[in-house]
């Protein structure tokens, strides 16, 4: 099954870029020209094509700023995905060149150029679209950031915080085989979509020792590029800063030794918990195949297999692969459809009054949904701003999986260690 | 070029007996350290820190080079070609027996995209601050590129830290007609009294990939190290 996003201008309809995933065919310039051809008639009768269901693929138009169409094609997904992905993509756009060039550009030729550097982080994005493809290597979600629950996170925090005012910077995360550990609070104001494309940006293209990209904020600062800094301290855990033109690359570095040196040994244990990805302090049951908790609030998840069961016949990412698929489409349809929880549906709901039920009170969506199949069994519990998804063995008596996920969650919560 | 530096030691029972250090034990692969961290060798050897900054054209194979020399075979993981955006640093550790002594070289290449540094102004001299060696990178395949070197050379010479000149040929294959010719390397190399030094990045082989980049990283630290004796024999001149 395939994933293609295509980018247009508006104007003239001259393709900018293409990007698929997945082991279908390259899609034909005829077909991205009826594509853009529909949206553009329609258009000219002042009506605004969103979407259309085909029985097994879906395709999702949206324009932005008036000057550039987005055309997402993908198998095996939802349109709220499919949005939210192409707003990330557009988020990516600006990351790289800022608003100015993609709204007047001066030379489209010049702008697919620019745009390039794009190429990896929306290979990224795509890789996010659950397509039903068995093989990815690391299981993500679109707008959210992937995290990771260290032993001694609230060390690390403080090593952070003292690293930021080195830097004299208010938005920096560490980075633990690219899942985040601690954050500055600042960093958690930004939107989940530019916390997201930062991490992507710094992390896409391989190991490095340092590294010092110039970005835009696609919704803080749009038109005036940041530095985004990272460092990486030991093997695979590094350092992101935003910075302004100073402090240089190499004061940075000089900085990090400064701050984290005698923090070796936590950044070393912090490495070794992924990818478990919570303290070994917390013990799960044995048909716990694996889970994903979610922070829907703030927009984080931590996602993590059950290492005891890695003798289990199905390999270990095609079992989180399921979790996200249950994310996807029973958690955001079910739990998550309440008119606080997401952006997208937001607008809609604010002209249609929200059901209330008869003691008054908001429906928020409900409280837990499950799945059976032959051989697994997924159960989600929403408890206050988190969810709590539990990927199960298929023995596991459905009604138990509700006592089993209820006291899995407080184990974790409760752990002041973990302080997530 | 003084031999000072013994290309083959790598291959000697004193190389491979620290050559282990370099590589991570689970998955036979070079070992990456972060800043924080360096190869457990003994501390009684040396450790000496240079900067080095890849310059040459867009697309010809910068970030390549670097990737294969500490350690990645095969480039960029899926073969397609990616634009670096804003610096890249990677800091390579390279043992080298010179005359009787095993000195440690901490390489640490700057790479910058030509894009990037067209559009923002800072790049380039946080690249040229205080900077070792310019490695100069055309492409075997590309004559434009080679024709180019002596103006890149001498537009990026001209920093006060009198940096090392080292000039790197990419997509080099052994058995095949190349766009830029051995006599024409052979014939710069003379008039420039540079060393140009051959790499594929992509060549595959059965031994263990270190000894394939070896000769290339033994040649860049004897550049760095023809300078530095340079440098100090000027200043015991002056004195």
């Amino acid at each position: 099954m395939t994933a293609h996003v295509l980018c247009l201008t508006s104007s003239g309809g001259i393709p900018v870029f293409v990007r698929k995933k997945g082991d279908g065919d390259m899609i034909t310039f005829s077909k991205m020209a009826s594509l853009n051809g529909v949206h553009m008639f329609l258009k000219s009768q002042n009506i605004e094509l969103l979407c259309t269901d085909m029985p097994d693929t879906n395709v999702v138009w949206k324009e932005f700023e008036d000057s550039i169409l987005l055309i997402a094609i993908a198998s095996g997904t939802t349109n709220n995905v499919l949005n939210r992905f192409l707003e990330a993509v557009f988020s990516a756009m600006i990351l790289i060149v800022g608003i100015d060039e993609i709204k007047n550009p001066r030379n489209v030729e010049r702008l697919k150029r620019d745009l390039r550097v794009c190429n990896p982080i929306i290979d990224r994005l795509l890789e996010c679209l659950d397509i039903g493809d068995r093989i990815c290597a690391k299981t993500d979600l679109v707008d959210m950031t992937d995290s990771i629950m260290s032993p001694e996170n609230h060390l690390l925090q403080s090593c952070l915080e003292g690293y930021m005012e080195c830097l004299d910077s208010l938005y920096g995360c560490l980075l633990v085989h690219g899942c985040l550990a601690v954050a500055t609070e600042s960093w958690w104001s930004l939107d989940p979509i530019e916390r997201k494309l930062l991490i992507i940006a710094a992390t896409c293209d391989g190991t490095c020792t340092a590294r010092d990209l110039p970005v835009f904020l696609p919704n803080k600062s749009p038109n005036v590029a940041f530095r985004l800094v990272s460092v990486t301290l030991v093997n695979h855990v590094e350092v992101l800063a935003l910075c302004g033109p100073t402090p240089e690359l190499a004061e940075t570095e000089r900085l990090a030794i400064q701050s984290w040196r005698s923090s070796i040994d936590i950044l070393r244990a912090a490495e070794q918990c992924y990818p478990r990805n919570f303290p070994a302090s917390v013990s799960l049951d044995s048909e716990i195949l694996g889970f994903l908790l979610a922070n829907h609030v703030i927009g984080k998840f931590v996602l993590s297999r059950n290492s005891q069961n890695s003798k289990n016949r199905v390999s270990g990412t095609h079992r989180l692969d399921i979790l996200r698929t249950f994310y996807y489409q029973a958690v955001e349809t079910f739990l998550l459809s309440g008119p606080s929880s997401n952006r997208d549906t937001e607008e809609i709901d604010k002209s249609v009054k929200p059901s209330k039920s008869k003691h008054g009170q908001v429906f928020e969506g409900a409280k837990e949904t499950y799945w059976c199949s032959e051989f697994h069994k997924c159960h989600a519990l929403k408890e206050g701003e988190y969810v709590f998804c539990v990927l199960y063995t298929s023995i596991v008596p459905t009604h138990t999986m509700r006592l089993l996920s209820q006291k899995t969650l407080k184990s974790l919560l409760a752990d002041k260690q973990v302080f997530w | 070029m003084s031999n000072a530096i013994k290309m083959d030691w790598l291959s000697s029972a004193e190389g491979e007996s620290l050559l282990h250090h370099f590589y991570a034990r689970s998955t036979n692969k070079r070992r990456f350290y972060g800043i924080l961290e360096r190869p457990p060798i003994p501390s009684s050897i040396e450790e000496v820190s240079y900067k080095i900054f890849m310059a040459g054209k867009s697309g010809v194979g910068k970030t390549c080079v670097v990737s294969r020399l500490s350690g990645i075979k095969g480039s960029s993981s899926s073969g397609v070609y990616v634009e670096t955006n804003g610096i890249k640093r990677t800091t390579i550790f390279w043992p080298v027996k010179i005359w009787d002594k095993v000195v440690l070289f901490k390489l640490q290449f700057w790479d910058a995209s030509e894009n990037s540094i067209k559009k923002y102004s800072h790049i380039l001299p946080a690249c040229k601050d205080k900077v070792d060696a310019i490695c100069s990178v055309f492409s075997f395949d590309d004559t434009a590129t080679f024709n180019d070197l002596p103006q890149l050379m001498n537009s990026m010479a001209a920093t006060k830290e009198k940096p090392a000149s080292i000039v790197v040929g990419t997509r080099y294959k052994v058995w095949s007609t190349l766009a830029v010719s051995d006599v024409q390397v052979k014939e710069f190399e003379d008039k420039w009294k540079v060393k140009v030094i051959r790499i594929d990045t992509n060549k595959a082989v059965a031994r263990p990939e270190i000894f394939d980049c070896s000769y290339q990283l033994n040649w860049i630290c004897s550049a760095l190290w023809d300078r530095d004796q340079e440098f100090i024999s000027k200043q015991v001149v002056q004195v």
